[in-house]
């Protein structure tokens, strides 16, 4: 009787490790790679993790369109990677594809023209809109990891450039501040 | 006069007591214009002549520092000032209160910390990279699709060769 307590005990113990591993080893590879490089040579790093209202607040003050501060509502994290070719020895291009494991993601678009390499990933979500991106930027000095989580449209995403192109308020703003 | 320099050293010393205070004012009373006292005597007149105009009693000095010494005078005046230090407080705290409880008025903007500011900054330019990007792909899609339309429109051609064959063999030629 106690020699099956024991058993069973043991057995137990023996779920909760492989529940444990197996739930480690599911950390997304994303966070993971960001963490990796963040801090390597020549590499800059941004993380940001706006508190609540804050995102609205500073979108208030720059006197962004509606539009843009309803999409910057509802983000929750940003990391940003970027290595110049000249400093770094490692391109976070080359980097994340052969490091992330892209078995959750959805490949959103591919580009190569000359010099560039873009390849964009998405994680869907209800209602058309995306729960994260990852976009990975190889350039002729530089290569970047741009990694966005928060419920996006992908759409209104492609809407900022044509606000940017009319020389909107924004734009100035943002590159002067 | 020697009795009078005696008594204005007392006086103006503060030595002098009520009656030989009086008995100067007697004695310079009776000075002349030509006199030395003459300045004494224009000073103490017009204390009189003041004296005579106010309505303050004999017993004013008295009053005044029973006042003082009672100790109901110094509680009243004490929460006098406890009360203007609450209201002074009060009108503070309403004004603190104000400031940091209504979110959206015009200083909101001033509170946004410096680095939720440039969060924002970065993220708006990310998203504007990753907008040129999409936008890339959707003007070349974009060419796409008008390629796709020129070969229909190749694909309507064939069907008017297809008819001219047709019309040339009906015709037997």
């Amino acid at each position: 009787m106690f020699n099956k307590i024991l058993n069973i005990k043991r057995l137990a113990i023996l779920i909760l490790l492989s529940n444990f591993i197996v739930l480690s080893a599911q950390t997304n590879d994303v966070e993971s790679f960001f963490k990796k490089y963040s801090e390597g040579d020549g590499i800059t790093s941004m993380n940001f993790s706006p508190g609540p209202g804050a995102m609205e607040s500073a979108a208030n003050a720059s006197q962004a369109d509606k539009e843009v501060t309803e999409m910057m509502k509802n983000i929750k994290t940003v990391k940003i990677l970027t290595s110049k070719k000249s400093k770094a020895k490692v391109n976070l291009y080359d980097e994340a594809l052969k490091s992330v494991n892209f078995k959750d993601w959805e490949q959103y678009l591919e580009v190569k023209e000359d010099d560039k390499k873009v390849k964009m990933y998405y994680k869907p979500a209800d209602n058309k809109k995306v729960k994260e991106f990852l976009l990975i930027v190889s350039e002729e000095n530089e290569s970047s990891l741009i990694w966005i989580s928060g419920l996006i449209d992908l759409k209104d995403i492609s809407k900022i450039q044509s606000m940017m192109g009319k020389g909107d308020k924004n734009q100035t703003k943002y590159k002067t501040k | 006069m020697k009795k009078i320099d005696e008594l204005l050293e007392k006086y103006f010393k503060g030595e002098s007591s009520m009656e030989e205070e009086q008995i100067l004012m007697n004695l310079l009373a009776e000075a002349n214009s030509s006199d030395k006292y003459i300045n004494e005597k224009i000073m103490f007149e017009y204390f009189n002549s003041e004296k005579s105009r106010n309505d303050i009693s004999d017993d004013f000095d008295e009053k005044i520092l029973k006042a003082i010494n009672s100790n109901n005078t110094i509680r009243v005046d004490f929460r006098r000032k406890l009360h203007r230090i609450i209201n002074i407080a009060a009108v503070i705290a309403m004004i603190i209160g104000i400031y940091f409880f209504f979110p959206y008025n015009n200083e909101q903007s001033a509170q946004i910390s410096q680095e939720d500011y440039k969060g924002y900054v970065e993220t708006y330019n990310a998203l504007a990279k990753a907008s040129k990007y999409i936008n890339q792909v959707n003007q070349n899609l974009a060419k796409l699709e008008v390629i796709d339309e020129s070969l229909e429109q190749l694909d309507k051609m064939s069907y008017v060769e297809y008819y001219n064959n047709y019309v040339y063999e009906f015709l037997g030629e």
